[in-house]
């Protein structure tokens, strides 16, 4: 109420002024402000927060390579399809079976969705995928999770077959 | 028993007060409080500028309308305020109820369209066609006032651009004076809409339109101008 | 005894009669007055002649400086309420004089002239150094569009977005015009961005190390510093007039909506449910948030207080609303809607009435307001590649401010800058 009574003051103090337009005085010298100056390229520094170790992604193949297969998505959805069972399957006996290895779990969108709600979305996809592995043995310790969203892409046609293929939760190999 | 007995004339004189007293407010509260809401309604002429001009007027006004439109022009909003007697009152009562005549009078406005048709048509001698009509010269020529308003109305309305079109909820009053040569003596922001751009196209609006057609006499009116 | 009491009774009675009777009195005189103050007649008008203000700007000074004027005229154009009219010809109702005369520094004499009443508005002398000739034409801009409207301009502000580059994405900065585009961070993978109310910091989400952190960056002297780090996804999603940070964290596994102050401290989680809670924004009061939750089965729309309390769902129309703004009069949201396959912008009044659409070309997300409120910046890919695009608040006048070959989007427009 107060608030109103505030403004309606104001109103009536604006709607006062007399003259329609303003007599000038002497001419004002002003100096634009630099305001917000066009900044120069930012070097960063790049702060180590202590923190768990952060997994670092594997340069050669020290095991016999083998092709984690991505576990794909219905359209604005992260339940795990009948047809992505067969990936994860697969995915956990390779785990189970080397056990010295971690994995990365990333949570991808197609781009049609908003990018900050696909970020989301992603990452429903990898803990999904993720919880899937831990039901079948697989150690939670060795899963990490991040989600993309659609910011990485795998491919950029415009139709469904290329955005079913975005629609993914990829396993990256970690030590 | 023995208060009752009363000794002079004083007890008949309080008693006669106290009558009056209440007689007064039931006056009040049973026939002016209404008539003055009625005439509430009637406060502002809307006149609807999309299409033939409304007024509440018909041409077979009789004087009884030269009263009630006279005053507005000449009560100004500062009253004296003594205490007035019951016979003002009763004037007053009267002025209302003619008032109220008038609102009713204004369902019937084919022979006033009619008019308007012909004013339109001889628009482009501009505002001496106007003053030549039937009275708006002279004095006491209150049957016309309500229509003088419409005419102002329009003109003013045909000079007003405003460059934006997507505010809305805006309004902005302007008190005006129009002279007796139908120029605009004085104009003043009543109430402002908060937008200084949407006041001045009202304020330029009105001095563009200016003169307007002569009133019968000095008037002033607020020109409220809305989105 | 009894004579007093008598007398005392009828003085009693007579008291009272005189009182009333004079309350009476002054009932009628008012009741006469209001009645009397209420017989002025007013009329009402609207529904005006739609005209654009004809103004002229006429410019004597060297070649190298007459950017200057065209930038006045570029600002101006786009305001929308003005007509431009070439100073040979007549009809202009302002007129704005620029004479600029340069040495090392940029001296500049502006004056504006009202040609209906006769009568100078205003005239003001500008200097600046050569190298923010831009800063100054926008300054110009401001000046005649405050004199004229009584408002602020927006051409000194300035809009944040995203370019995006090989699977990384880099925070820019450019003016309103898209002009002066300069990278601001390029480390890790940044997505959402905000202004500090007083545009002296961005607040960011970046993902480094595979870890999505908040971050500010001072924009005086360039420092970082990290607000808000944890397992799980957070992002920034707006900022109230009084520095609360409002964001999205799946620190406790789904990602709900939390508020913490600018130098990250004393965060506080808002929301608990199963599903997805994002995109938080302030209303410009700072009473209200709206965000974007799946908890009805799809993302939809919801406005809850700033404490958490009274959550109800904005959207009803469409399965897919998301990236909600609110406009800084506090009365609308806009937000992206999906319609037959697409993405759309949308505008909806906050009691959930009033829905209008004002994209229909192609994909358009992420809307941000101007701070006074009358336009929209948002990124499209309309033309192949994604690219920022501004517009007035009715969906009208829509352009490109980003260049075609590069990959643009998420703009976040400035505050007034000081």
């Amino acid at each position: 109420m107060k608030k109103v009574l505030i403004l309606v003051l104001i109103i009536f103090a604006v709607g006062c002024a007399k003259k329609y337009v303003k007599e000038t005085g002497e001419p004002v010298r002003a100096k634009p402000e630099a305001a917000v100056e066009a900044p120069k390229e930012v070097k960063v520094e790049e702060k180590i927060i202590p923190r768990e170790v952060a997994p670092t992604p594997v340069l050669q193949a020290q095991e016999p390579a083998f092709e984690l297969k991505d576990a794909l998505f219905d359209y604005d959805k992260y339940d795990i399809m009948p047809g992505a069972r067969a990936a994860l399957d697969s995915v956990a006996a390779w785990l189970n079976k080397n056990k010295n290895i971690n994995v990365l779990i990333e949570g991808h969108c197609d781009e049609r969705g908003t990018n900050e709600y696909n970020l989301a979305l992603g990452e429903k996809r990898a803990t999904a995928a993720r919880d899937y592995l831990i039901a079948r043995g697989v150690a939670s310790t060795k899963i990490k999770t991040i989600s993309y969203g659609e910011e990485k892409p795998i491919c950029t046609e415009q139709n469904e077959a290329c955005w079913q293929k975005n629609r993914r939760a990829h396993f990256v190999v970690t030590k | 028993m023995r208060q009752s007995r009363s000794i002079g004339k004083e007890p008949h004189f309080s008693r006669i007060i106290l009558f009056s007293a209440i007689l007064h407010f039931l006056f009040i509260f049973l026939v002016v409080i209404p008539i003055k809401t009625r005439q509430e309604e009637f406060r502002s002429y809307r006149v609807s500028l999309v299409g033939p001009i409304q007024t509440p007027q018909d041409s077979r006004d009789t004087k009884v309308h030269t009263a009630p439109a006279q005053e507005p022009a000449k009560v100004l909003p500062k009253t004296d305020m003594s205490l007035e007697s019951f016979e003002q009152v009763k004037k007053e009562i009267e002025r209302l109820h003619a008032i109220k005549d008038l609102k009713e009078s204004a369902k019937k406005q084919e022979a006033v369209n009619k008019r308007i048709q012909e004013i339109q048509i001889g628009r482009g001698k501009g505002s001496d066609k106007i003053s030549q009509e039937p009275g708006i010269q002279g004095k006491g020529t209150g049957k016309n006032t309500d229509f003088y308003y419409s005419i102002i109305s329009r003109k003013i309305w045909q000079q007003w651009t405003y460059p934006n079109a997507q505010t809305s909820d805006l309004e902005v009053i302007i008190s005006i004076k129009i002279d007796k040569k139908g120029e605009v003596v004085s104009q003043k922001v009543e109430k402002s809409s908060g937008n200084l751009l949407f006041d001045r196209s009202a304020i330029k609006a009105i001095s563009k339109a200016s003169p307007l057609p002569p009133p019968s006499e000095e008037i002033e009116i607020g020109v409220r101008f809305y989105l | 005894m009894n004579y007093k009491h008598q007398s005392t009774d009828k003085n009693n009675l007579l008291s009272i009669s005189y009182v009333l009777f004079s309350l009476v009195c002054v009932l009628c005189s008012v009741l006469f007055c209001l009645s009397s103050a209420h017989a002025k007649v007013y009329i009402d008008i609207t529904s005006p002649a739609l005209r654009k203000l004809p103004i002229s700007i006429s410019y004597t000074g060297p070649e190298g400086a007459k950017e200057i004027p065209e930038i006045i005229k570029n600002d101006l154009d786009f305001a929308g309420i003005f007509y431009l009219i070439d100073p040979d010809i007549s009809g202009a109702e302002i007129t704005a004089k620029i004479s600029v005369e340069t040495a090392e520094e940029i001296k500049a004499d502006v004056t504006l002239f009202d040609l209906i009443n006769n009568k100078e508005v205003f005239r003001k002398k500008y200097t600046a150094s050569r190298n923010i000739l831009r800063t100054l034409a926008h300054s110009i801009s401001d000046d005649i569009f405050k004199e004229i409207t009584g408002r602020e301009g927006i051409f000194r502000t300035k809009i944040a977005y995203i370019v995006s580059s090989y699977g990384k994405n880099s925070l820019h900065m450019m003016d309103w015009d898209g002009y002066n585009q300069t990278r601001v961070i390029s480390s890790g993978l940044t997505l959402s961005h905000i202004w500090s109310p007083d545009s002296q910091y961005l607040v960011y989400s970046s993902e480094r190390n595979k870890m999505w952190e908040i971050y500010s960056l001072n924009l005086r002297n360039y420092r970082e510093m990290t607000l808000f780090s944890s397992k799980g996804i957070n992002l920034v999603g707006g900022i109230s007039h009084n520095n609360q940070i409002a964001f999205s964290s799946s620190k406790d596994g789904s990602p709900e909506i939390y508020v913490m102050n600018l130098n990250g401290s004393g965060s506080k989680k808002l929301t608990k449910s199963l599903g997805i809670d994002v995109s938080p924004v302030f209303s410009p009061d700072g009473s209200q948030i709206a965000f974007v939750s799946d908890r009805g089965g799809t993302p939809q729309i919801y406005i809850m207080d700033s404490d958490g309390t009274r959550i109800r769902r904005l959207t009803f129309e469409g399965v897919y609303n998301t990236s909600p703004a609110w406009s800084p009069d506090g009365k609308w949201i806009a937000f992206v809607g999906r319609k037959d396959g697409n993405n759309q912008i949308f505008m909806i009044k906050s009691d959930s009435t009033d829905l209008r659409q004002l994209t229909e070309n192609r994909n358009n997300e992420n809307p941000t307001f101007s701070p006074d409120g009358m336009f929209i910046a948002f990124d499209s890919d309309r033309d192949g590649s994604k690219g920022i695009y501004l517009m007035s608040i009715n969906g009208e006048r829509q352009k490109r401010i980003t260049p075609k070959d590069i990959k643009a989007m998420n703009p976040k427009w400035s505050p007034y800058i000081k």
